[in-house]
């Protein structure tokens, strides 16, 4: 496998030497959401994005993986020489000859974290080496499964082919929660689902992907899971790195959003003196963190994490410049601006109030 | 609209397998009505059709994935919405078959279980049931433990709840007076471990129970019809694989059903592979559970379109009927509509943008219509009629006018014999000699074709094996020759499964021109006898043969086979070892893994299919041998009486009848 050739590739990427010194993880954690086709992955991304950026439906979606990086709106198709392009739109993308597409997109949720979408299992239309060779590249997988027909047979087979490696972190959503028909029934499917997956996944969580506040406790435990990981250990991926850097250095290429620049892209040396002052953030992102609720929890470091995201702290300059955009962020009237798609609001920035993930998941213990 | 009214509309769609049932009946009527008068020769054959008439109970199929709403489609379809549990886990753990007015009731019984017998246990735990010997035989040994102390583990807690019974149930069978819900649960479930544990009863004989047929009694549903539903595929040991395969090779009509979840995955796929690849057969699929979509309206055209595309992509027949329904809806018209969860309803409301949520009748209306089941009624009724019920009309038809041949025909002797008097050169013993020894030549002639035919397809098949090896070792090494030896890699079976399929089907055409060659001798030879010795023609223009048996399809082709499976197993397969090694290992388990397919279907489907021939053979040669010894009484004997009148009329109701 291609991939694996890459294996001795330095795992800083595109980092300086300098900024390696730190022992701080090299690079953002990825997840990668797989299930059988219906099982309601890009429903899932829609909703941790807040924004529907992949095509879904009700039969299975002829679409490659998609990597999904933060950034403002590009997109690019790796072919099966490793070579890749840039394209317009993901409907110009075939499936034959294309390994995967490379998407960013500006969304809290890809803030801390990469997002690595891949076609359903079991498509009689699509091979599972399609999505099975992206598993090289996880650090984490979400494996998704209806609640209507969970864990079958079949997707036990394919699981059980997944590297130990992945195992240890990996979440089994059990979408359509709201499709149980009372309590009883949702206790039945979970104990069974509990006997039979239990040994193969640390988190197993009953959710309704059309429900907010699952959604964000979705989000949560995602972010509990990338700050666990410490040094992400899948495949390094040049492209993807090389990627975002490009969308950096020509951002108005790329960006139809009035927004200047980047803020989750591993900076080159060459574009590190970007004024720290920039709206690098979405205004609704910093309006979000700035209310009262946040300074009571650990909102202010947070919202420090998301302003120095990507920059290099080794220049007292730089650090002086975001103090300044810590402040000043703070300082904001407490306004939060409607989400653009009011159907999904971005789970990331709710309040504090939501409380712990609560319900099906604590079962496990 | 009233409950009774909507009852009416639910069989609405059966009107023409009701229709059918009646043309059978007016003809069974006839042929008793005959019978009262019938000549004492052909009496044999007239029980024989009534028999034939009395047994026809067409079956249909019901196949799909686990949670596909199988057990709930049943209930829908016979109106009977709490008859099969269901439950949000895997539950029908047994083959079900619903007999439905049935005439052959066992005596005082409604339910009848049977349960696996010893040897089938003992031999299960010993070998790890089929997927054990696949992983043995294919060199996996650690698969083959694990699969073995999975069936230990099963067999240990199945021993443990049923103490001192389970020895005593294996191989028994119990039966019912009555159909009630508590015993069909607590042998057709799988049951929940824990509940079990517990105490319940639900699913206290799973895992023993092989099969369960119920009789059920429904004025307004078809007279006889056998509707059967198969636990979802993902069995794990392969328990009831064989058992499913029988079911199906007995149902021509098979429906497949489909979560509109998840329409039509990889396993899907393969299960309509393998139904068709059996046989041109009447497969309909019905994508159940579409009251659980958003938008129904706009996702069942994907989903059709998605469905069409992909059995196309695969080279499957593109007349395979697509229903969409919900045998949930149906379940609330029939029960209590106001009992529907909000999400059906509300999909019913999209489907029905002007109906009023308040009419109940019209939120009947409207849910029975979108439920599917009456078109689905009305497409497993037509094909009922078009398939199994015509050929079954046909047979019985062709019987039929050989006993009005044989009867006008001896008739029309004893009126010859009224005018003059034959003079006979042959007595009884004589004839039963001429007799038996046509009958000798022929079985002769025809043992020889079938050792012909028999030989000819052993080797096809042979060379089929030989050459799928072939292709498969070659492709292998093209494969080694790329990678190396890791990677993934599988060969498809297809191929193997398509050759032995053709050469089973042309072993079975030429099984049915050396039956025809039978019986056309039979009658050759017995026409002669009658034109040297009686000075007698029968026409042989207007004559029918009688049908030859329908075979029964060779499903053992469909059998599951290690060269199927996927996964792990294969991966580590061509992790060791040289190139060399592994194109040997593979060559092996090829001719291991399909030897015992060659040997099974020549066994199975192939001998039975010669016996059923024979006996077609020397029940015609004894027809025409009775035949010919009631022309010789007719002719020898006193002249006979007046023909009585009323059999004239009952000959002539049953030769109209039958035409």
């Amino acid at each position: 496998m291609t991939s694996q050739n890459e294996d001795n590739a330095p795992r800083s990427g595109n980092l300086t030497p300098t900024s390696t010194a730190n022992a701080e993880p090299s690079r953002k954690p990825r997840i990668l959401i797989a299930g059988e086709f219906s099982s309601g992955k890009t429903q899932l991304i829609t909703g941790l994005l807040g924004s529907k950026l992949l095509p879904s439906g009700v039969v299975a979606t002829a679409l490659p993986p998609v990597w999904l990086v933060a950034g403002p709106p590009a997109l690019c198709v790796v072919d099966l020489q490793g070579t890749s392009r840039t394209v317009a739109d993901l409907s110009e993308v075939g499936v034959e000859g294309t390994l995967y597409c490379i998407a960013s997109h500006e969304s809290e949720a890809l803030r801390s974290m990469d997002i690595i979408d891949t076609p359903g299992n079991s498509d009689p239309n699509m091979p599972p080496e399609s999505w099975q060779r992206m598993l090289d590249y996880a650090d984490v997988v979400v494996w998704c499964t209806n609640a209507t027909q969970a864990w079958r047979q079949s997707e036990k087979s394919v699981w059980q082919t997944i590297p130990g490696r992945l195992r240890r972190d990996a979440i089994l959503l059990v979408t359509h929660g709201d499709l149980m028909v009372d309590a009883r029934s949702a206790d039945r499917l979970m104990r069974r689902i509990h006997r039979e997956a239990g040994e193969f996944f640390d988190t197993i969580m009953l959710v309704s992907l059309l429900k907010t506040q699952d959604l964000a406790d979705i989000a949560d435990k995602l972010e509990a899971v990338c700050r666990g990981i410490g040094m992400p250990d899948g495949v390094e991926n040049p492209l993807v790195s090389n990627f975002s850097s490009d969308r950096q250095a020509t951002p108005a290429a790329a960006s139809k959003v009035p927004v200047a620049a980047e803020p989750n892209v591993v900076p080159l040396p060459a574009v590190q003196r970007r004024a720290v002052g920039d709206p690098a953030w979405s205004a609704a992102s910093v309006a979000a963190f700035a209310n009262p609720d946040a300074l009571a929890s650990h909102r202010a470091r947070s919202l420090w994490a998301a302003i120095t995201d990507g920059l290099n702290l080794a220049d007292p300059q730089i650090i002086l410049a975001a103090v300044d955009t810590l402040i000043s962020a703070i300082d904001l009237p407490k306004t939060r601006p409607e989400a653009s798609d009011t159907t999904f609001p971005p789970p990331a920035i709710r309040g504090s109030t939501g409380g712990p993930v609560r319900g099906i998941s604590e079962l496990e213990q | 609209m009233s409950s009774d009214a909507m009852r009416q509309r639910h069989q609405d769609g059966f009107e023409e397998l009701n229709q059918f049932w009646t043309r059978l009946d007016t003809l069974e009527d006839a042929v008793e009505a005959f019978s009262e008068t019938a000549l004492d020769f052909v009496q044999d054959n007239i029980d024989r059709a009534l028999a034939k008439l009395h047994a026809f109970e067409p079956s249909v199929s019901v196949i799909g994935q686990v949670k596909a709403g199988k057990s709930t489609l049943l209930n829908a379809l016979v109106g009977a919405t709490d008859l099969l549990p269901s439950d949000v886990n895997p539950w029908t753990s047994v083959i079900t078959s619903l007999h439905v007015n049935s005439r052959y009731r066992p005596h005082n019984t409604r339910a009848l279980f049977r349960f696996f017998d010893a040897h089938e246990w003992d031999r299960l735990v010993a070998t790890g049931g089929r997927l054990g010997e696949m992983a043995t035989r294919a060199g996996f040994s650690s698969e083959a433990d694990d699969v073995r102390a999975q069936v230990t583990e099963m067999r240990r807690t199945t021993q443990e709840r049923l103490g001192d019974q389970f020895d005593r149930l294996l191989g028994a069978s119990h039966a019912f007076p009555e159909l009630d819900r508590d015993t069909i649960d607590r042998y057709i479930c799988y049951g929940d471990p824990e509940e079990l544990a517990e105490g319940t009863t639900e699913g206290v004989f799973a895992d023993i129970t092989k099969s369960a047929d119920l009789y059920i009694d429904l004025s307004q549903l078809p007279k006889g019809l056998c509707l059967r539903v198969t636990p979802g595929v993902n069995d794990t040991f392969m328990m009831r694989e064989q058992i499913t395969l029988n079911a199906i090779s007995d149902s021509r009509v098979c429906i497949i059903v489909l979560s509109a979840h998840q329409a039509l995955s990889t396993m899907d796929v393969a299960l309509l592979r393998i139904i068709c690849a059996v046989e041109a057969r009447e497969v309909l699929i019905f994508v159940n559970r579409i009251d659980e979509l958003v938008d129904p309206r706009g996702e069942v055209q994907k989903i059709e379109s998605s469905i069409r595309r992909t059995l196309a992509r695969l080279g499957l027949p593109d007349d395979i009927g697509i229903l969409f329904g919900s045998g949930y809806w149906a379940n609330c018209v029939l029960s209590d509509i106001g009992r529907m969860a909000p999400r059906s309803r509300a999909a019913l409301a999209s489907l029905n943008p002007g109906m009023n949520p308040d009419d109940l009748d019209a939120v009947r209306a409207a849910a029975l219509d979108a439920s599917g089941i009456p078109a689905l009624h009305r497409a497993i009724a037509a094909r009922i009629v078009e398939g199994p019920g015509k050929s079954f009309l046909r047979d019985i038809r062709a019987e039929i006018d050989t006993i009005i041949a044989m009867s006008t025909t001896v008739e029309q002797a004893a009126q010859m014999n009224k005018g003059r008097s034959v003079r006979l050169t042959v007595d009884r013993q004589d004839l039963q000699g001429r007799l038996t020894k046509i009958r000798a030549d022929v079985d002769g002639a025809f043992d020889a074709n079938v050792t012909t035919i028999r030989d000819r397809l052993r080797t096809q098949l042979l060379q089929g094996q030989q050459s799928f090896a072939g292709s498969a070792i070659e492709a292998l090494r093209s494969h080694i020759e790329s990678f190396g030896t890791q990677g993934h890699w599988d060969h498809d079976p297809m191929a193997l499964r398509m050759m032995m399929r053709t050469a089973y089907g042309s072993a079975m055409t030429e099984l049915r021109r050396a039956g025809d060659e039978a019986l056309e001798t039979v009658l050759d030879n017995v026409q002669e006898l009658m034109s040297q010795e009686f000075d007698l023609f029968q026409s042989s223009d207007s004559f029918d043969f009688p049908q030859q048996p329908q075979h029964k399809a060779a499903t053992v082709i469909a059998r599951t086979i290690s060269l199927d499976l996927k996964g792990e197993w294969w991966r580590r397969f061509w992790r060791f070892g040289s190139a060399k090694a592994a194109e040997k290992r593979y060559a092996k388990l090829i001719v291991d893994e399909t030897t015992p397919l060659i040997e099974d279907l020549i066994a199975d489907h192939f001998n039975p299919a010669v016996d059923a021939t024979r006996a077609v053979i020397a029940t015609f040669a004894d027809d025409q041998g009775k035949f010919c010894g009631a022309l010789l009484d007719r002719l020898g004997g006193p002249p006979a009486d007046q023909d009585k009148p009323k059999g004239k009329s009952d000959l002539q109701a049953l030769r109209r009848l039958s035409a």
